[in-house]
């Protein structure tokens, strides 16, 4: 059988069933031929077209794209300009939200302890913006020593102020860095903190990693 | 060319010809009968440590060597051979540096 | 069955090299200059009745070194260290107890570098620029060159100050050091002064000296065409190893090569301690003189390095395969000399 040009002419809906119709009638055997009345009110999901997409209308946007941010310059700290004494202020602030932070454990454990897992994926889900970090071990040697209280951090990177009121960017990937909150002292391996920021508090952390460079 | 050999054998006092025999007798354990004919000198042998300078040709060195590291009975009981220098120069085996206290 | 890849298992290489020449060019004090940090020396003499007491004494005057227990590194890039004793007079100093294949060494060469050879943890926290190790492919050490002689190398100036904070964070290491002075109306104690002042465990050390006599020995006569079995032959003597009695033992096949003489004495000298190559120089000077004024067969001079020093040969880097070993011996008749080099094959293995 060959199709009509009038049978696509219908809505698009009509001609698919009509073909399938037609098809089944001529191909399937006599006896079964009586039950396709039976389909007649039933619709094929294949036959129906997709809906269009209808054009999205921009609605007006409440943020600046990461394109504007950037013609804009933001994206970017000054160089100049930092004083490393006064972001004393945000270094007590963060000590504080820090010790709130663990301050859900109840003592600080041991890796035996049942809970050193836990008390793990909280540290690394918290804030370093006000930390003061110091750079013990690097492959790229010339950072190693480096101090500053941070901040910015990126995917990639820890943007320091140093005392010497300098702003450095540290990489995190190669370097191994530190921390003392009173009289505790954490070790952080750059190459496991590669996530965006934002992103920490919902990202899976793996418990056994291996602590080289 | 020669490889020469500070060794000391641990595990009870033997006689050179007993010590020599025993290398032997590790290497045809290791690497079978033909490897055991491999020629070998005890050049010195100091009953009192059980230690000896052992020479042996530059191609069989490294069979030698791995056959000490894997001698582990003697008459029945553990024992193990310490290597204490390796050299192709004999003359280095006078001192080592190492385990020298100034 | 004989599986080729068991049964052709290659020795790991070694570099010999042998030079010979005419004694008058002097050309053999050239090998003494480019071994730095020498541990054992030992000289055969054969048909030697009485030893010259001036052979004996030359390595025990004045070859005292120090040894200096738990020094911070940041003790020897001191400007005040540097100028007094490092550019003035020759400097050598090696660190002791440390393994080069799995420790941290530090070595200072007679030019003035202040050379460290890291693991690659300690190299990754020390924070100073350095390169990889030649005979380490997966860069698992490091070594770090400063030199201690550059003009800029001053406090005031940022390379200075950054050198001297980070070595402070190094661990301590116990140092040999062997100093010479520019004068000879400066006493050499002048250093351990130095660093007692600083409080230190500073401990004089004497080169430890022994003598030998063998007597009635078949001496091997020494022509150049069988440098390696006399060689063997001087280690069979030093090591006093049997010399082959003559006909077939279970134990060993060696004889002592043809053709000999018999001597009637055979002297056998050793120091072992830490000497400068100066100093292995005057012991050489005292023997072609010795030479010269008795007749003599020949006379030998061994000499070794350490085996955990940053630098062998040539001030280029050494490293600890089946041994660490850097040394030469050197043959002398009343005309010839021969030099037999021998030093750490510079393969590196994966």
């Amino acid at each position: 059988m060959t199709l009509t040009s009038s049978d696509f002419s219908a809505t698009s809906k009509d001609s698919g069933k009509v073909y399938l119709f037609n098809l089944l009638k001529e191909n399937l055997p006599r006896r079964t031929q009586s039950e396709l009345n039976t389909l007649t009110d039933s619709t094929f999901v294949f036959t129906t077209n997709a809906r269009k997409k209808g054009k999205v209308v921009r609605t007006k946007k409440q943020f600046l794209t990461r394109k504007e941010r950037k013609k804009l310059n933001i994206l970017k700290l000054p160089k100049q300009d930092w004083k490393y004494d006064e972001l004393c202020e945000m270094r007590e602030l963060w000590k504080q939200y820090m010790r709130n932070n663990l301050n859900l454990y109840p003592k600080i454990p041991t890796w035996e302890d049942p809970n050193w897992t836990n008390f793990n994926i909280t540290l690394a889900k918290s804030e370093f913006i006000g930390a003061e970090l110091t750079v013990i071990r690097s492959k790229n040697v010339n950072q190693v020593g480096m101090r500053g209280t941070v901040v910015l951090e990126t995917k990639a990177t820890f943007q320091i102020v140093t005392p010497k009121n300098e702003l450095k960017i540290l990489v995190k990937k190669p370097s191994v860095f530190t921390f003392t909150l009173d009289d505790m002292k954490f070790t952080i391996f750059g190459k496991y903190a590669i996530i965006r920021p934002s992103e920490r508090s919902i990202k899976k952390i793996k418990t056994l990693l291996l602590p080289d460079l | 060319m020669y490889y020469y050999l500070d060794i000391s054998f641990v595990n009870q006092d033997i006689t050179a010809a007993l010590f020599k025999n025993h290398i032997i007798t590790s290497i045809k354990h290791v690497f079978g009968e033909i490897a055991a004919a491999i020629p070998f000198d005890v050049v010195k042998y100091d009953p009192s440590e059980i230690r000896a300078i052992v020479r042996v040709t530059q191609d069989h060195y490294v069979k030698f060597r791995g056959s000490l590291t894997l001698a582990g009975y003697y008459q029945g009981k553990p024992c193990a051979y310490i290597v204490h220098k390796v050299s192709p120069l004999l003359l280095s085996l006078l001192g080592d540096s190492r385990t020298y206290v100034h | 069955m004989l599986s080729p890849e068991i049964w052709n298992f290659k020795a790991p290489d070694s570099l010999v090299k042998v030079e010979k020449g005419n004694i008058v060019n002097n050309n053999c004090f050239n090998t003494i200059q480019k071994l730095h940090h020498n541990h054992l020396v030992s000289v055969v003499l054969p048909d030697t009745l009485r030893v010259p007491q001036n052979i004996c004494e030359t390595l025990k005057n004045d070859c005292e070194y120090y040894k200096i227990s738990n020094v911070g590194l940041d003790e020897l890039v001191n400007i005040n260290f540097i100028n007094a004793f490092v550019r003035k007079g020759i400097f050598i100093s090696l660190s002791i107890n440390e393994r080069i294949d799995c420790d941290d060494c530090m070595c200072i060469t007679p030019n003035g570098f202040l050379l460290l050879s890291l693991t690659k943890e300690t190299y990754e926290s020390l924070g100073l620029e350095g390169t990889p190790s030649h005979y380490y492919n997966t860069k698992q050490r490091y070594v770090v060159s400063i030199n201690l002689l550059s003009n800029h190398f001053k406090p005031g100036k940022k390379n200075y100050d950054r050198t001297k904070d980070r070595l402070l964070t190094l661990k301590k290491m116990t140092l040999l050091i062997n100093w010479e002075p520019p004068h000879l109306d400066i006493c050499p104690s002048s250093v351990a002064k130095y660093f007692d002042d600083l409080k230190f465990d500073v401990q004089v050390c004497l080169p430890d000296f022994q003598m030998r006599t063998n007597y009635t020995i078949k001496v091997p006569n020494f022509t150049m065409d069988n440098i390696h079995e006399f060689v063997e032959w001087l280690g069979m003597f030093s090591l006093e190893s049997d010399l082959g009695g003559g006909g077939e033992s279970y134990l060993s096949t060696y004889e002592t090569p043809q053709p000999y003489q018999e001597y009637g004495q055979v002297k056998f000298l050793q120091w072992r301690g830490f000497f400068s190559s100066q100093q292995i120089n005057k012991l050489l000077e005292v023997l072609i003189s010795h030479l010269k004024d008795e007749e003599k067969p020949w006379i030998s001079l061994y000499v070794q390095g350490f085996s955990d020093v940053v630098v062998g040969w040539d001030l280029q880097e050494h490293h600890y395969y089946t041994n660490g070993d850097n040394g030469y011996v050197i043959v002398l008749n009343s005309e010839d000399y021969m030099v037999y080099q021998h030093m750490c094959s510079k393969k590196s293995y994966k």
